[in-house]
């Protein structure tokens, strides 16, 4: 049915070596899309630093808001469901060449919700959270992968003096 | 004053009524007491001196006199009054196709694409009108266009209301 | 730099610019070029210049210096004294102003002006007005005596504000009325003896758009809120809320943003409440801090001064559906080394009155979480250490400590066109209980290994016209040995939905009270569609189920665990039709007793400019069964409808509903709203009518109105 194995196309120029500045001011640590986007990118073959210069890639991703809102509501007037909304903006640019147009990208998982399992539901919104973050990076990749590699498709969304990767 | 008739003369000094010379490459009479001035023509009364190709001056019968000087350009030069202090010491320079001065009136009237100097200021326009004794200037535009007129402040005062003090140098500083 | 985003951001109403947008006069004048030097440039029809510079100028004059310009029919203009005189109708313009006046002395030395009788416009905030005198000065202040200020178009006085004296300044981008009263369609709504609002587009401090509303909780109810722009990053909203059946109450918000700390704050209290004869408060505070480029510390607190605060007082959906506020402080440490530990203090202040007390969430005071892995790996291999050490209390109930310690190994391979990913952990939990009921050990624990290994392939195809697509088929299996856990409490473990997330779970509990024993498969596949030209996802399929092969033993008290053999078979479609058109199903089917026990489904349509329509439809076995009508569509002249509908099938009640309609002219628009929904957990209605006035480029909106939150891309 036409299906082949993923890994003919070859990673693009722009992502060989990159650098993932993840912008969370108040917060310590890696954010389990940054690791996951790592994964992604060491496996496809790219080099990832450690520090930001200008022959490489900077993927920046900033406001990575995550936020719980009601989804569905009982009889008493109580939240019986909750949708988990992630979202995250991503900049991609070598030194001031932009390669992709900025943009937004969100996913959400909705839940159950009992009063009496409060801790446990708060483990599970943990989890989904990470699931939902996972499945960002994924969603990144794929855009990059996309319009790295059709560069046809991308130019004239670039702005000026954002010539894409040859 | 008596009316002189001359013949043409060269360069010759004219005297007509008042402190008014004239001097002019050709001179030649027309008949009806109008005189004929070409080439380097220039008019000087006191202060004013008007200068261009050509002259028409005319004698009327009051004594006074219509001169009518063409030029590309014909030229005006109002030398400041000696010793005066204010708008009245800054010289004035004009140009205009044709200045026609009535010494009676005591105006000169410039006529076509007439520009006007006085110190910083100037005035551009289809004709002017320059009274030379209060050194007024009045001017009209035509169809072709209006009037423009183009002012300098002043230096701007140094904290002193009002005095303006033309001796110091005009401030370095450029006004906002 | 630390500024706050505008109250728009932050606000309950979609970011929305709201200064008006009527054509001013200024909008059809070319741009003023600036004539270079300082000279002054007039020209006229006829000119009288004397000898002391004074000049005499009639006909069509123009007069220009730098970027001023005053034309009128006769200008009088003093070179000298660098003034002119202009004593009949004249228009003067500068980079802040256009002022048509009768009369006007216009010095330029000083770059002031006096206009009298004059219809002005601001250039940089659409807005005009006219007064009897105004004073224009250098640092582009302007003074205005009598005068009217509106933002309406010329000749549309919808609304004006009328004072005897406006100072408008600039650069601050503030005008002050002095005893001002403000007419809407001619009728005074308010008067105060000083009003400020803004003339550009910053955030100022100043009155907020009331809102007036009608509610079977509050009776008349009436938001007067003041914003104060207290510095750049920090701010403060007050809101005095005077309601008919309860009294007056004062509600307080602030902001603060500073470059290692940021954190709203607020606080409400109705002093006396008639309907209860008590007095009512919340109290609320989110921070988050970078104490060092490795220390974050993070707390939440809120508490209502009783269990039926939001029920009585309202508050927004999120705050009025919720049963517990809680409290946390959360202390994360990130090592450079990657390790890191957590230190969380949490409690819960019950806030819905139908909870048995012995469903209350335990306290963690506290839990410290240490969690490392080693950096690079060995044979793709890398180990790891999570420690996980609490203390539960809760009153009357069986408390204690609890230590969790969870080394394991983790061999991970990762290529283009497939993955694997083992994992095995050895897993030690202790408890040191106390208040245990009868026959409970005081010190009971667990040691158990936990296996799973997970692999994945992933196929591409490009369709004829390139559309890329993938296909990605995932295996997983568990093996977890059985292990007694009756005699262990439960503090935090309970029972997730089963959804694909759940499929490759290491454990059928949320919560490390409960470990589940297993010995099973989980098959799943992911197939998505791309957009070729940005490769955003047209179009998303999963399915997945889980196979028991011998049936779990481990159960929470009270639960029966599932039989071995296939257990629910999970789906889900993401799919964007068009450009306006997108569906949204999730599905959870039960093989055993071939039913649905989870089901999802939304259509959204959305049209070009503000228009949507959504209907959802979501069901949980046992639990709920609901509809979710959505819409917001202009309509014509100007109106625009907005409204949501909650209906529950299985009790065939309706839940919220809530109508908008909103009437918007470029220079006001008036909100009104109608909301029934179930506020208290007896089940009972509340109605609310509101209504919002706004009158654009006089001031922001603030909270209070009910709006209705859209996310434009989850549905």
């Amino acid at each position: 049915c036409g299906f082949h194995l993923a890994g003919q196309a070859p990673l693009p120029e722009g992502l060989r070596k990159v650098y993932i500045d993840t912008v969370t001011p108040y917060k310590v640590g890696e954010p389990p899309l940054e690791a996951q986007l790592r994964a992604i990118l060491q496996r496809r073959g790219a080099q990832v630093l450690a520090s930001a210069n200008d022959e490489a890639t900077t993927i920046r991703l900033s406001n990575l808001d995550e936020r719980r809102e009601v989804l569905s509501l009982g009889t008493d007037g109580k939240a019986v469901e909750f949708r988990v909304i992630t979202r995250v903006h991503y900049e991609v640019f070598r030194g001031t060449q932009t390669l992709i147009l900025p943009g937004d990208l969100v996913a959400s998982r909705d839940y159950s919700f009992e009063p009496s399992q409060l801790l446990a539901k708060e483990a599970e919104e943990l989890r989904l959270r990470s699931f939902i973050q996972s499945e960002l990076a994924e969603l990144l990749m794929l855009r990059l992968d996309a319009t790295l590699t059709h560069p046809a498709t991308a130019a004239p969304a670039v702005p000026a003096g954002g010539a894409p990767a040859p | 004053p008596k009316h002189e008739n001359k013949s043409a003369q060269t360069a010759a000094e004219l005297r007509p009524s008042g402190p008014v010379t004239v001097k002019a490459d050709h001179a030649e009479w027309v008949q009806d007491s109008t005189m004929k001035y070409s080439g380097h023509v220039s008019l000087q009364s006191d202060t004013l001196n008007l200068s261009g190709e050509t002259m028409d001056v005319k004698q009327l019968a009051d004594g006074n006199f219509e001169a009518l000087i063409t030029g590309a350009p014909a030229v005006l030069d109002h030398l400041p009054q000696p010793g005066a202090s204010g708008p009245t010491a800054q010289p004035v320079h004009a140009e205009a196709r044709q200045l026609s001065y009535a010494s009676g009136s005591g105006t000169v009237t410039l006529i076509g694409q007439a520009h006007l100097k006085r110190g910083s200021d100037e005035v551009h326009g289809a004709t002017i009108g320059y009274e030379v004794q209060q050194r007024r200037v009045r001017a009209a535009g035509d169809d072709q266009g209006q009037v423009t007129i183009i002012f300098t402040p002043p230096p701007p005062k140094q904290n002193e209301a009002g005095k303006s003090d033309e001796k110091k140098a005009p401030a370095a500083e450029a006004k906002p | 730099q630390n500024t706050l985003p505008t109250l728009g951001q932050y606000g309950k109403r979609p970011e929305e610019k709201i200064n008006a947008s009527c054509a001013q006069l200024s909008d059809s004048l070319p741009p003023l070029t600036a004539s270079g030097d300082d000279k002054v440039t007039l020209t006229a029809d006829q000119v009288d210049l004397s000898q002391d510079g004074l000049s005499k100028l009639l006909g069509a004059v123009k007069l220009r210096r730098g970027l001023t310009e005053v034309s009128a029919n006769q200008i009088d203009y003093d070179n000298n004294r660098e003034v002119a005189i202009i004593n009949s109708e004249s228009l003067f313009r500068s980079e802040i102003l256009l002022v048509d006046s009768q009369q006007a002395e216009i010095s330029f030395a000083d770059k002031s002006g006096l206009f009298k009788d004059n219809a002005f416009t601001l250039l940089s905030h659409p807005a005009r007005g006219n007064s009897r005198r105004l004073w224009l000065s250098a640092d582009k202040t302007a003074r205005l005596a009598d005068a009217r200020f509106t933002s309406c178009a010329p000749g549309n006085d919808s609304w004006y504000l009328e004072a005897s004296r406006i100072d408008i300044d600039q650069d601050k981008g503030v005008g002050t009325a002095r005893n001002a009263q403000l007419r809407f369609q001619d009728v005074p709504i308010f008067y105060s003896p000083w009003l400020q609002f803004p003339v550009d587009d910053a955030r100022h401090s100043g009155m907020l758009f009331p809102v007036i509303a009608d509610t079977k909780r509050t009776g008349i109810d009436i938001r007067t809120p003041l914003y104060l722009n207290l510095a750049p990053n920090y701010d403060l909203t007050l809101t005095p809320r005077f309601m008919s059946d309860r009294g007056l109450a004062l509600n307080s918000a602030g902001r603060y943003l500073f470059p290692r700390a940021e954190g709203d704050l607020g606080y409400q209290v109705l002093n006396h409440d008639r309907a209860t004869d008590s007095r009512r408060d919340y109290l609320y505070w989110n921070h988050e801090e970078l104490i060092s480029r490795r220390l974050a510390l993070e707390t939440h607190y809120a508490n209502v001064s009783d269990p039926t605060y939001f029920e009585d007082l309202g508050g927004t959906i999120d705050l009025s559906s919720i049963s517990y506020l809680e409290r946390s402080a959360r202390l994360t440490y990130q090592a450079p080394a990657s390790y890191s530990i957590q230190a969380l203090v949490q409690d819960y202040q019950k806030i819905a009155s139908n909870l048995v007390a012995g469903e209350e969430p335990y306290r963690r005071l506290p839990q410290l979480v240490f969690n490392a892995q080693t950096r690079n790996s060995y044979y793709h291999t890398r180990a790891g250490f999570i420690g996980e050490f609490s203390n539960f209390t809760r009153s009357n109930s069986v408390q204690g400590l609890r230590y969790d310690l969870d080394p394991y190994l983790k061999m991970e391979r990762d290529s283009v066109a497939w993955y694997s990913k083992t994992q095995l952990d050895y897993r030690y939990t202790g408890y040191a209980l106390h208040d245990a009921t009868a026959g409970q050990p005081q010190s009971p624990s667990r040691t158990l290994p936990v296996l799973s290994t997970e692999y994945g392939l992933r196929f591409e195809r490009q369709l004829a016209d390139g559309t890329p697509q993938t296909l990605q088929p995932q295996f997983f299996y568990l093996y977890v040995p059985y292990r007694d856990q009756s005699e262990l409490p439960v503090f935090d473990s309970g029972e997730p939905d089963f959804d694909i997330t759940q499929l490759f779970a290491r454990n059928r509990f949320s919560g490390l009270d409960r470990i589940s024993d297993a010995n099973e498969f989980a098959l799943a596949l992911t197939g998505r569609q791309l957009d070729m030209s940005d490769g955003s996802v047209k179009a998303a399929v999963t399915l997945g189920q889980l196979y028991r092969i011998s049936a779990p033993r481990v159960s929470l008290p009270g639960e029966s665990p599932p039989d071995s053999g296939a257990t629910d078979f999970v789906g889900g479609l993401d799919y964007k039709l068009s450009e306006h058109w997108g569906t949204r199903l999730q599905t959870q089917w039960s093989p055993a007793d071939a039913r649905f026990s989870r089901n999802a489904a939304a259509l959204r349509y959305t049209g070009d400019g503000k228009q949507l329509f959504q209907a959802t439809y979501r069901y949980r076995s046992g639990s709920f069964e609901q509809t979710d009508l959505l819409a917001i569509t202009p309509l014509a002249y100007g109106f625009s409808f907005s409204g949501r509908w909650r209906y529950s099938l299985r009790d065939r009640q309706s839940l919220d509903t809530y109508s908008a309609l909103r009437f918007d002219t470029c220079c006001w628009a008036v909100d009104f709203a109608f909301r029934r929904h179930i506020v208290d957990s007896q089940g009972n209605f509340d109605n609310g009518y509101y209504i919002q006035l706004e009158l654009k480029g006089l001031g922001q909106l603030g909270s209070g109105f009910p709006n209705l939150r859209v996310d434009n891309d989850v549905y």
